[in-house]
């Protein structure tokens, strides 16, 4: 079943400057899509469409069977969070605890109840010990993580992640990555990542190359990264373990697994 | 940079701090018209000495708000001299020349120096012993019984308290970008004035820049997450009276009273 339906979507931010040409795609519920591609390919725009912070020219978006429109808008944003690049701009409370009642407040949540969410969810993300620290004295890893809260607090079905993970250091990135593979793992939640990395995305369930504005390629990922010389036509790189894979090839030595480093290191020297 | 910032909020536990932020508020406004009755000495003296229990309840060292007034010594001086200039009769005191130095100059500076150290302390006790997240909350309380004649309670709330939360982030900016702009031979520091403002342009472009960025960045954050400010939100955090708080508003009022009385009979 597709939780998403994207439908011959384009979008200008000025007229006769189309930023999204004709796109369309399907996610379906519970799996991990990644979407990838270059800066101003048109990725992030997609996210936004989705959550209605733009308005698109021409085309549909569905979300969980709701056409996105001006009256569903509230119903959808309740479906859907994001998590944005930036820790620091998408903060909104003075403290933790107050940064996760904020989305609550917006739908009307009772205050009694608040308490208890709040505790349950900045529990998931582990940040129930820093629940009155303000943001200044949290890392941008922390930070991402109440921002995951906040959004889990309003019982999303779907997650974007837009680069959330680009603006951390390695320690920060790692602790969301964990974070999202335990939510699309245990919670079942849908998991959309807009993402640089590429090795992110071999993980996925489902990839989707953007290009200047049009869908240059939507399948698996191990589907996508066979193709290396599409991928390269775009100047986009392929995972490390896909170019070990096709330089073997190129020698002859056929090997298949190919999701991790560890992996492939115990395939060949089998 | 804390130290400038006056009338800062100190995490002390005191029952002064415990009070609800709406009392305090309407207790602070009680008390400034108070000062403002032209009660004489004896009000004065009483509305100081009142101030100063509510200081040593609140534990705060009397030093900290007397720093408070400092910055008032050179408007104590300006004042003085207008006034020395602007009273041309009553009891002579002193005559240096042509210059003619009236009692009745120096009383009435003092009376305005006294009620504008008295508002001072006032106000300071406000904010020092309440979280500013919870003195907004109390403005927008307050507010609310004016939402019907167009005050827009929430929206003000929301913008104090978004501005409080990023200070810090921009104050961090600010430094980020004096220091990129040093690294590349940008003199802050000397240089002639033309040279100076021109370093000064350097700082303010990329801030206000990025102040936009971020504001796009926010509301779409906010928007994201359902924030409608004309529609129904709840408050996470419930503000309610105590016996505490009576207290406090029914003592300021009796304060006001006294000063009235003070001012008609005497």
């Amino acid at each position: 079943m597709s939780i998403v339906e994207v439908r011959n979507i384009s979008f200008a931010y000025e007229d006769n400057h189309d930023v999204l040409h004709d796109v369309s795609f399907n996610i379906e519920k519970g799996s991990y899509t990644a979407i990838v591609g270059h800066n101003g390919s048109g990725k992030s725009t997609i996210a936004k469409l989705m959550a209605g912070l733009l308005e698109f020219q021409k085309g549909t978006i569905t979300i969980d069977g709701k056409l996105l429109n001006e009256e569903n808008i509230t119903d959808i944003r309740s479906k859907l969070g994001i998590v944005f690049q930036n820790p620091d701009n998408q903060f909104i409370g003075s403290t933790v605890r107050d940064d996760i009642a904020f989305g609550l407040e917006n739908y009307s949540v009772d205050p009694s109840k608040m308490d208890e969410i709040i505790d349950k969810f900045s529990d998931v993300v582990g940040m129930r010990e820093y629940l009155d620290r303000e943001p200044s004295n949290l890392s941008g890893g922390q930070k991402q993580r109440v921002a995951i809260a906040g959004i889990l607090a309003m019982n999303p079905e779907i997650i974007i992640f837009d680069e959330a993970t680009s603006m951390l250091d390695p320690k920060g990135k790692s602790e969301i990555k964990n974070v999202i593979y335990e939510l699309h793992n245990e919670k079942k939640l849908t998991i959309i990542s807009i993402t640089h990395d590429i090795e992110e995305a071999i993980n996925s369930d489902h990839v989707i190359v953007m290009n200047q504005g049009y869908k240059y390629m939507d399948d698996t990922p191990d589907n996508i990264f066979k193709k290396t010389k599409e991928l390269r036509k775009i100047g986009l790189d392929i995972p490390f373990t896909y170019q070990v894979k096709e330089a073997l090839c190129d020698v002859g030595i056929k090997v298949d697994y190919v999701k991790d480093l560890k992996g492939l290191v115990d395939e060949i020297c089998q | 940079m804390n130290n400038l910032v006056f009338g800062k909020y100190m995490p002390l536990d005191s029952p002064i701090h415990k009070l609800d932020p709406r009392a305090k508020i309407l207790a602070m406004l009680v008390m400034l018209v108070a000062v403002f009755m032209p009660s004489g000495w004896y009000g004065y003296l009483i509305i100081g000495v009142v101030m100063i229990l509510v200081i040593r309840l609140s534990k705060l060292k009397l030093s900290f708000v007397i720093k408070a007034f400092k910055p008032m010594i050179f408007m104590m001086c300006f004042l003085f001299i207008i006034n020395i200039f602007g009273y041309t009769e009553g009891t002579l005191l002193l005559s240096v020349g042509p210059l003619k130095i009236y009692w009745e100059a120096i009383t009435h500076t003092l009376y305005i120096v006294i009620r504008l150290l008295l508002m001072i302390m006032i106000t300071t006790v406000l904010t020092v012993t309440t979280k500013p997240l919870d003195l907004t909350l109390g403005i927008e309380y307050l507010l609310k019984p004016f939402k019907k004649i167009g005050v827009p309670s929430h929206e003000i709330a929301m913008m104090i308290s978004i501005a409080l939360r990023f200070i810090p982030t921009i104050i961090e900016e600010t430094m980020r970008i004096m220091n990129s702009q040093k690294s590349r031979g940008v003199d802050f520091e000397e240089g002639k004035l033309k040279e100076k403002i021109m370093a000064i342009v350097s700082l303010i472009v990329p801030l206000f820049s990025v102040a936009f960025q971020r504001a796009d960045d926010l509301a779409n954050a906010m928007e994201a997450r359902g924030y409608n400010p004309s529609g129904t939100r709840t408050r996470y955090k419930q503000l309610k009276y105590e016996m505490r708080d009576v207290i406090l508003i029914a003592g300021a009022i009796i304060i006001l009273v006294m000063m009235i009385m003070l001012a008609i009979f005497l």
